[in-house]
């Protein structure tokens, strides 16, 4: 039974991912996207540098910058995919009331995701190979070091995405937007755990860089760690750097470290099962008494003589504050806005205030977009007077007035001084992240792929401001 | 398989929300047959449905399936139970054939002879010529012959029936009710409904009002 539970998880899960646009996207993006990951032989500019200089190209360091990339910078991208795409909707109202087990529900699921990112990196691989015979004389192309490369690096952070999505599907909390937060957390903190590790050679060394590129890149090079991935900036004059991949991956404690976090992710399937809770129909918990002023109150009685509702004389207006409610939401919500503001009167606002805003707003935002673009309201909402365009213009003049509202006490203070900037920077903060939020909710129909992205925007920013504060 | 009738016993069982009570102490066995819940809209008959398909827990008291108490018979409970909730979150990308065999999979039942039963189901149904189309195509009263469907998969002997025939026209109510009724002569059938015309045969009526659960006299038959 349990490998039926399996091969039927898999084989649904994997028709519904060959049958969304998604999957076709992702396979056609990830190889043109490819030869945005590498630098050719006498290239100035790279996404990663060594010592600020441009790796010299090979067949080997071709794989490893594709696997770099993609166990870096595209693992948002693979998040974003497999929680926000088809097999987010699962029929868990009849499924959870089956004697399946939810660990062989939660393993043909995983293989599934797995079979789906393995396909984006053959798809890469591929791509790889023929950057290589197009950018590298036909003597040195090597297929198998390319394909050895880019899979060693890739594969443990891929394998673990695909878990981490099915640990944060398990419980009630992580399925909503403090999932995504965690997982931000997680990226994150795999990226910071390596440059922050031990940079001595080793399993356990290797144990703490789960991208995988710190041996890779270091080797030979007496243990650097001046590292760039993400776009380098490499002074005018400087010579290529030979890197020697095969040996670094090749090093001591390299490949079992690898191999460890392989058989994690495949671990971690078993722990999701193992502590997945049923999802609730019902509300199961009232606010407490201490909590009541979160509540929206008490509906004012009906009035049985209340006339028909008249056209609305400016109705554009109208839809921007009901944006501003839906977006501000309760008074939560609203409680926080107006302590966010009142906090730019005595704290920097690049450091404080302005990340404290952008943050409220990048939750308000997501969760609204995310609810008003479902497929539903929307077929509702397209009947109505003013167009679901119409909607979407006022959702970003919402969030924007939200912002500059936020920003209010210290911006007008400034402009008092005669300096705008912060009313200016708010406005810009909260156009950007509406226009995100609106884009991304209305091609994912999820909040989940704004959210990621602005979460990451968010960060930017932090320390943005923190660079122009300090 | 057990050669007694199967029964569902409720003991003091009470739901609540928070402070919220949706159900109080309530007591009944449901035996073999047809049971219909009644009741204004609120009153707590979804959620007596759900806790006998054991899609949640009761927040006091117990439930007996077959004698044995849960929570250490839900697993024998839950391989007997047929649940056909009002809302499911369909894969819309699935075809209706691919989602009753995943159903069939989750069950634990031959995957040849469920296939069978699945064309039958579907056939009764009058939905076999959609059997190869995507859930995303399908009406809503498709969508609910093919929730209730997947329920009858197997030999459930305890079905929770949430109703089944809302959004029906008159031909697919009929349907439903067939085999609803075939169903009763061996399992315990609780159901839901507002519309039960298409229903043959006897039925017990039970009504669920202020948290309780009373016979509605002269309903049964």
């Amino acid at each position: 039974m349990s490998l039926a539970v399996i091969r039927s998880s898999l084989t649904t899960s994997l028709a519904r991912y060959g049958r969304s646009a998604g999957l076709w996207i992702l396979l056609l993006v990830a190889p043109v996207g490819a030869r945005f990951m590498i630098a050719a032989r006498g290239a100035d500019a790279s996404l990663i540098a060594v010592e600020d200089r441009v790796p010299w190209l090979t067949s080997p360091v071709l794989g490893m910058a594709l696997g770099v990339v993609i166990a870096t910078l595209l693992l948002p991208v693979a998040f974003i995919y497999l929680r926000s795409n088809v097999t987010r909707r699962q029929p868990w109202q009849v499924e959870e009331v089956s004697p399946a087990s939810r660990i062989t529900i939660a393993y043909g699921r995983w293989l599934a995701d797995i079979t789906v990112l393995a396909a984006v990196l053959a798809a890469t691989t591929a791509a790889g190979c023929l950057l290589a015979v197009l950018l590298l004389p036909l003597n040195e192309v090597d297929p198998a070091a390319i394909v050895l490369t880019l899979w060693v690096i890739a594969a443990p952070p891929v394998a673990m995405v695909a878990s981490v999505r099915l640990l944060l599907d398990a419980r009630r909390w992580t399925r909503g937007p403090l999932g995504e937060v965690l997982f931000f957390v997680f990226w994150m903190g795999s990226l910071v755990m390596v440059m922050a590790g031990d940079q001595a050679s080793g399993y356990a060394a290797n144990m703490t860089d789960l991208p995988g590129f710190m041996s890779p890149l270091s080797y030979g090079q007496g243990g650097t760690d001046n590292l760039t991935i993400g776009g380098a900036v490499i002074p005018p004059g400087s010579a290529p750097i030979r890197l020697d991949i095969m040996s670094g991956v090749m090093a001591d404690g390299y490949l079992a470290a690898r191999l460890t976090w392989l058989g994690i992710a495949a671990l971690l399937p078993l722990v999701a099962g193992l502590i997945y809770t049923p999802h609730v129909v019902g509300k199961t918990r009232t606010t407490p008494a201490w909590l009541k002023f979160r509540e929206p109150g008490k509906a004012r009685p009906a009035d049985p003589d209340a006339r028909p509702a008249r056209a609305s004389k400016l109705p554009r207006l109208a839809l921007v504050i009901a944006e501003v409610r839906l977006m501000a939401g309760s008074r939560k919500g609203l409680l926080a806005m107006a302590l966010v503001a009142v906090v730019g009167l005595f704290a920097p606002y690049a450091t404080v205030a302005g990340p404290a805003a952008m943050l409220l707003l990048v939750f308000a935002a997501t969760a609204h977009a995310g609810r008003s673009e479902q497929k539903g309201l929307l077929a509702l909402t397209t009947t109505a007077n003013l167009s679901p365009a119409a909607r979407r213009v006022a959702f970003v003049l919402a969030a924007t007035l939200l912002a500059l509202v936020m920003a209010a006490p210290a911006g007008l203070t400034g402009l008092v001084a005669g300096e705008p900037r912060i009313l200016l920077e708010a406005a810009a903060v909260g156009a950007i992240t509406a226009l995100t939020a609106i884009i991304l909710g209305t091609l994912t129909r999820s909040a989940t792929a704004p959210r990621l992205v602005l979460l990451i925007a968010w960060y930017l920013y932090l320390n943005w401001g923190g660079a122009q504060g300090g | 398989m057990s050669h007694t009738p199967p029964s569902l016993r409720l003991e003091s069982v009470s739901r609540s929300y928070g402070r919220k009570q949706v159900l109080e102490n309530v007591n009944h066995t449901f035996a073999r047959g047809l049971t219909l819940l009644t009741g204004p809209s609120g009153a707590g008959k979804s959620t007596l449905l759900r806790l006998c398909a054991t899609a949640e827990k009761p927040s006091g008291g117990t439930l007996f399936w077959e004698g044995k108490a849960l929570p250490g018979a839900r697993g024998r409970l839950r391989r007997s139970v047929g649940y056909a909730p009002q809302a499911v979150d369909l894969p819309e990308d699935l075809t209706a054939r691919e989602f009753g065999l995943h159903m069939a999979a989750l069950k634990g039942l031959n995957a040849r002879e469920a296939d069978g039963q699945f064309r039958m189901l579907l056939d009764a149904l009058n939905l076999s010529g959609d059997a190869n189309g995507r859930i995303s195509t399908f009406s809503g009263g498709m969508r609910r012959r093919l929730v209730f469907a997947q329920s009858l998969l197997g030999s459930p002997l305890l079905l929770a029936l949430d109703e089944p025939t809302a959004e029906l026209d008159a031909g697919s109510r009929e349907r439903v009710g067939a085999l609803i009724s075939r169903a009763a002569q061996t399992a315990v059938v609780i159901m839901t409904s507002h519309l039960t015309d298409a229903i043959s045969g006897g039925m017990t009526v039970l009504r669920v009002e202020g948290g309780r659960l009373a016979p509605v006299t002269g309903a049964s038959a």
